[in-house]
């Protein structure tokens, strides 16, 4: 007898394209471990490491996007399936933008030799270590479609903000502290920016586990939304 | 005039206006000489049926034009089409089921694993190797039992009859539902059940391809869906192609489409590149629904 309960070729697709999304997780995740401990530890032949990595992010994010655009052609989903395509897309976008911003902190790393008294004082570390916790958070909620997760991210995001003003104002009075630093000040300031990019996109990643899952979208929350006769 | 470069936006403007130009110019109409899009070829191995250099008429209608493809071994190859576009004709070459309308004429070839089926064959043994399931099913009005049967005791089966009819009807995914009374009426089925049926008659003859003329189009979806999964399984032992006017399904169901326009074939390629990044833009107007 027919099994129509599932519909098993679109099934094994989405099969195919979640297990892509966990690897895509993953890799992106150790990315931005790596990059948060290069920075910590000032370990060049780590930050070196990851930013080798970064090919397999974009690479990885070209088959997703691949395995996307076949389910969409061949299944022509809807309702649920449809928004785990369009999450899929976002989301895949997002971890790639991580990934990207891990690559950027890798980078600064060959400036902090020079600075690790000042990084010591700021609240870059902190906030590095609450943005990973934030991205492991919205990557599970993700992986298992949990709403409450994913609304909990939305929460803790709002600490790595706080960091990053932190920051920030500590790098304000630097900069009349060490006017002959500046370089490696504004070196600080990316860095800061880099961490607080992760959270927020780790952000969007939690704000489509709601969409995915409860269908709404709770994106920019002042806008008006579309009314439905339009 | 303007002395100054051209800006980025502006180069990217005039590519994209010459791409289009270029790409409607070839399109309509097919230009004389120009040649159907072919994506990646079957490989010769594979190939169970190829069409060579084939023309049909029906009287002085000129219904197929020089048509040549390949149809590859254990797949699914759907045809699509705006109606009148041939589709179904030449899926009837490919077994001379047209030869059984009076005043049709054809030049080219048709072989099946290599040995061309118009010359010196005969075509009662061409529509065994190369049945067929058409639009609307068709049991006879018999037994669920004889339907299945009956062509292979006229082709001579003489095996075990019991076991040829449940192999049969579950190959067509419709044993289960019909195993308790197989000795009732073929039209106490539903319509889903009937087309299971007449796809289960077909293969009791062992053909190597079987051939589909929309066997969905008279089906709800829930049969259509049961349908789609039987066609899905059978291609494991046998050559499939569909004719389908539904784009999904061929999409849903086959491993090649082959497009075709008024007679010609447009293009042809594997499914997934043809519904993501088809070649012709005729064919994309097609399966966007830009014309119909």
């Amino acid at each position: 007898m027919v099994d129509l309960r599932k519909n098993r070729h679109l099934d094994e697709e989405l099969a195919i394209l979640r297990r892509l999304l966990v690897e895509m997780s993953e890799l992106v995740d150790e990315q931005v471990a790596g990059a948060i401990d290069a920075v910590s530890n000032c370990d060049l032949d780590l930050a070196r490491r990851v930013r080798e990595r970064d090919d397999e992010v974009d690479a990885l994010e070209i088959k997703v996007d691949r395995q996307c655009e076949r389910i969409l052609a061949l299944f022509t989903p809807v309702a649920v399936d449809l928004r785990l395509i369009i999450a899929a897309v976002k989301v895949n976008t997002d971890l790639e933008r991580i990934g990207e911003h891990a690559k950027n902190l890798a980078k600064k790393t060959q400036h902090l030799e020079r600075c690790t008294d000042l990084i010591g004082r700021t609240k870059i570390r902190e906030a590095a270590d609450e943005a990973r916790k934030v991205l492991l958070e919205a990557q599970d909620a993700f992986l298992k479609q949990d709403k409450i997760r994913a609304r909990e991210v939305l929460v803790h995001d709002e600490r790595v903000d706080r960091l990053h003003d932190e920051s920030l104002e500590s790098i304000a009075n630097l900069f009349s502290e060490f006017p002959d630093r500046t370089k490696e000040l504004v070196h600080l300031v990316n860095m800061s920016k880099s961490v607080e990019r992760i959270a927020d996109h780790a952000t969007n990643i939690a704000e489509l586990v709601i969409f995915l899952v409860e269908g709404i979208d709770i994106r920019h929350g002042n806008v008006p939304r579309p009314a439905e006769a339009e | 005039m303007d002395d100054r470069m051209p800006t980025t936006t502006e180069r990217l403007r005039e590519e994209v206006r010459e791409q289009e130009i270029q790409k409607q110019s070839s399109e309509s109409p097919r230009a004389e000489g120009e040649q159907p899009a072919r994506g990646r070829p079957v490989p010769r191995d594979k190939v169970k049926v190829e069409v060579e250099n084939l023309d049909f008429w029906y009287g002085s209608n000129h219904a197929l034009k020089d048509i040549s493809l390949d149809i590859s071994a254990h797949e699914v190859t759907a045809f699509i089409g705006p109606s009148g576009c041939g589709k179904s004709t030449l899926l009837r070459c490919l077994n001379r089921m047209n030869e059984l309308i009076p005043g049709t004429r054809l030049e080219g070839h048709v072989r099946v694993d290599g040995r061309d089926i118009y010359e010196n064959a005969d075509p009662v043994m061409v529509r065994r190797r190369v049945g067929m399931v058409f639009q609307k099913p068709n049991p006879f009005p018999k037994t669920i039992y004889q339907n299945v049967i009956w062509g292979a005791i006229i082709n001579g089966y003489r095996g075990n009859r019991d076991d040829l009819v449940e192999r049969c009807l579950r190959q067509a995914a419709l044993w289960d539902e019909v195993k308790d009374r197989l000795h009732t009426s073929a039209y106490g089925l539903s319509g889903g059940q009937q087309q299971r049926l007449c796809i289960a008659r077909t293969l009791a003859v062992e053909p190597e391809v079987v051939l589909m003329d929309e066997p969905a189009s008279a089906l709800d979806p829930i049969a259509t869906a049961k349908l789609e999964e039987t066609i899905h399984q059978l291609k494991e032992e046998y050559t499939i192609v569909v004719v389908t006017h539904n784009m999904q399904q061929a999409a849903r169901i086959s491993d090649r489409t082959a497009f075709f326009y008024m007679g010609e074939l447009v293009e042809i390629d594997d499914t997934e590149q043809l519904f993501t990044r088809p070649n012709k833009k005729r064919t994309e107007d097609y399966i966007t629904g830009r014309f119909g």
